[in-house]
């Protein structure tokens, strides 16, 4: 009885000082969830379409340096297999590289508002970026979504955020995992991220499965992790474009 | 040369021989048919086998064997590709009738199979070594790469694979993001190999790569029918970033030869993708050693265009826009000015996702111009590629 007495006290002190946090404090604490010195996780893009077609790729992808280094490698199927996406500096640059072609390509910033291998996902919405220093953030409220409470937070990006002219992001209040974000464009809403079947992994909270739907023509693709290992000792070379070429 | 020899067959052989080899590939099935006289179909069907096995986390080898047929049209005559002034003119000083002449110049399809790339690898820390007939890409360029000697490209079909090179490729990083390497690709002795240094480097938002290569320039000379080889000196340069949020790359190569006339080859090109999702992009090509008009295309200017794809003028524009249909559904347009003798190229071009691993492809080529202009050859055509990976 005394432990559940201590827990609810637990409970609610924390959400008394929770109620007073910051937007900065709010965002610093999910960013301290969600961006991570290193991980290896592998996983599925399963690409839905209005027609009901569905396209899967699988894939590894590899973080460092919470996050501002990624490297995803498409494993399968046969049609994307070996194609590689460089994401450096939170994002900000990016190489695609295909065995196909041996060719290693630059995309230039306009490309990070592109879909990627044709999913609902653009380069943009891969880089996990920095929120506070990418984006002007004010926090709008406390809202509810699928059963949790989460504070709710509008984001402005900034010259060096992404494309989008605003995102309403969702975050659990109390394991700071985002659960949700709106995305628009020159003010309308345009596409929506619902994370769901969160986990308590290695200390932290992972959404193990993302759902990207497109607003606009009601296409979605589902970002799904099979596995996941954080703290993985990844060398600095295989976050280069150098490396790239290697099979 | 006998390690050499020795290390080529075990690259061909051991594939065949393993079971554990990572096999992959694909069926590629083209067929054509063009619009002007007489309609007429070429069609290809190409088998595409890959084994890739990762000896060690240092030494991996790769290698593909492709299986190719030819149907419909088999045999052109490349005769009737040229202007008939051109020909007729080429006739008289020859002294060879035209119909004699057809015999010499005609093309055929035939089947083949041949080990396209087959190549080891050695990772190291301070080097990359790759050995063997293996894929080379060089400079930023879309429709043209000037500065990639190793290399015909297809200016209808710019991203199509290309063919293994048989090169000794050694790379030596110099920091996290820049490289030194050398390429040699072997001829029949040390002056007759083509050889390449480059630098490249990552550097404030540009990937900048310089580069000098020494090659033997062949060219036929269908006057003599002789072919004259020089020595030649390419100094190059290529970048690629964004200035003011748009996409931008540059090419140049000054091509040094060691009699005749130095002149260089130059691409800058430009590209954006508006917030619907439309991508736009253009590329300037100069030529330096093209033509200024149509009328000083000479015979062998038209021979070098079919046999190594070298354009015949000074100065081109490609201009190309892109837009998803449907989310399985692209749909491209790409225009090709000849900017010296105006004649155009058009090039509609659709693919659609089948499939996970079924691309189908549907593309048509039209052109304007004057009779006797580069792009006024091509005869219009329709063609459906469909490519099935596994």
């Amino acid at each position: 009885m005394k432990k559940l007495i201590l827990f609810l006290l637990t409970l609610l002190v924390g959400s008394l000082f929770a109620a007073d946090l910051t937007v900065g404090e709010i965002i610093k604490k999910v960013d301290a969830n969600e961006r991570v010195e290193s991980s290896y996780s592998t996983g599925k893009q399963i690409i839905e379409t209005t027609t009901g077609d569905t396209r899967t790729l699988e894939m590894e992808t590899y973080s460092k340096d919470m996050n501002d280094k990624q490297l995803m490698v498409y494993t399968s199927p046969g049609r994307v297999k070996g194609d590689k996406i460089l994401l450096l500096d939170d994002g900000n640059e990016i190489w695609y590289f295909t065995p196909k072609t041996d060719r290693v390509r630059h995309l230039a910033s306009h490309a990070r508002k592109r879909k990627v291998q044709g999913s609902d996902f653009s380069y943009d919405d891969l880089s996990a970026g920095d929120l506070a220093k990418e984006n002007d953030c004010k926090l709008l409220g406390k809202d509810n979504i699928d059963g949790r409470e989460c504070y709710k937070i509008e984001l402005i990006p900034l010259p060096n955020g992404t494309h989008y002219s605003k995102m309403i992001v969702w975050a659990d209040t109390e394991r700071f995992v985002t659960l949700r974000i709106d995305y628009y464009e020159d003010g309308d809403l345009t596409k929506r991220l619902k994370m769901t079947n969160v986990e308590f992994i290695d200390d932290r909270w992972v959404a193990k499965k993302m759902v990207m739907t497109n607003l606009l023509d009601g296409g979605q693709t589902v970002m799904q992790i099979d596995t996941i290992e954080f703290g993985k000792k990844l060398d600095d070379s295989l976050f280069t474009t150098n490396s790239l070429k290697r099979h | 040369m006998k390690y050499i020899l020795l290390l080529s067959l075990l690259v061909i052989l051991i594939p065949l021989a393993a079971i554990d080899f990572d096999f992959y590939g694909y069926y590629e099935n083209q067929t054509s048919l063009t619009l002007q006289n007489e309609s007429q179909f070429q069609s290809y069907n190409k088998l595409r086998l890959d084994f890739d096995k990762d000896i060690s986390s240092a030494f991996t080898i790769n290698s593909d064997l492709v299986f190719q047929t030819y149907h419909g049209l088999r045999t052109i005559n490349l005769l009737d590709y040229i202007p008939s002034q051109s020909v007729s003119d080429y006739s008289q000083q020859v002294g060879i009738s035209i119909d004699d002449l057809a015999s010499s110049f005609s093309d055929s399809y035939n089947d083949e199979y041949f080990l396209d790339n087959a190549f080891l690898s050695i990772y190291k820390k301070h080097f990359n070594l790759r050995v063997g007939k293996q894929q080379i890409a060089l400079g930023s360029g879309y429709a043209w790469n000037p500065t990639d000697i190793y290399n015909q490209k297809n200016i209808f079909d710019p991203t199509y694979e290309k063919r293994g090179v048989n090169a000794l490729k050694l790379e030596v990083p110099l920091s996290l993001n820049g490289m030194i390497s050398g390429l040699i690709s072997l001829g029949e002795n040390w002056e007759e190999s083509t050889k390449s240094i480059m630098i490249k480097q990552y550097l404030q938002g540009y990937d900048l790569q310089l580069s000098y290569s020494r090659l033997i320039k062949k060219q036929m000379d269908y006057y003599t029918f002789q072919e004259n080889k020089e020595k030649t000196d390419m100094a190059g340069l290529s970048y690629s970033g964004t200035l003011l949020g748009l996409g931008f790359w540059g090419e140049g190569a000054y091509f040094i030869p060691e009699k005749t006339d130095e002149y260089l080859q130059a691409v800058t090109g430009t590209d954006y993708t508006f917030d619907n999702g439309i991508y736009v992009m253009g590329e300037y090509y100069h030529n330096g050693g093209g033509e200024k008009e149509a009328s000083d295309y000479s015979f062998n200017d038209w021979m070098d265009l079919y046999t190594d794809g070298t354009n015949l003028a000074r100065n081109y524009l490609y201009l190309g826009d892109s837009y998803s249909l449907t989310d399985l559904a692209d749909w491209s347009n790409y225009i090709i000015i000849n900017l010296d003798d105006n004649s155009i190229s058009y090039n509609p071009w659709i693919d659609f996702s089948l499939s996970d691993n079924v691309v189908l492809d549907v593309y048509a080529i039209f052109a304007i111009g004057d009779k006797e202009a580069e792009f006024t050859q091509f005869e219009d055509s329709l063609a459906a590629r469909i490519k099935v990976y596994f």
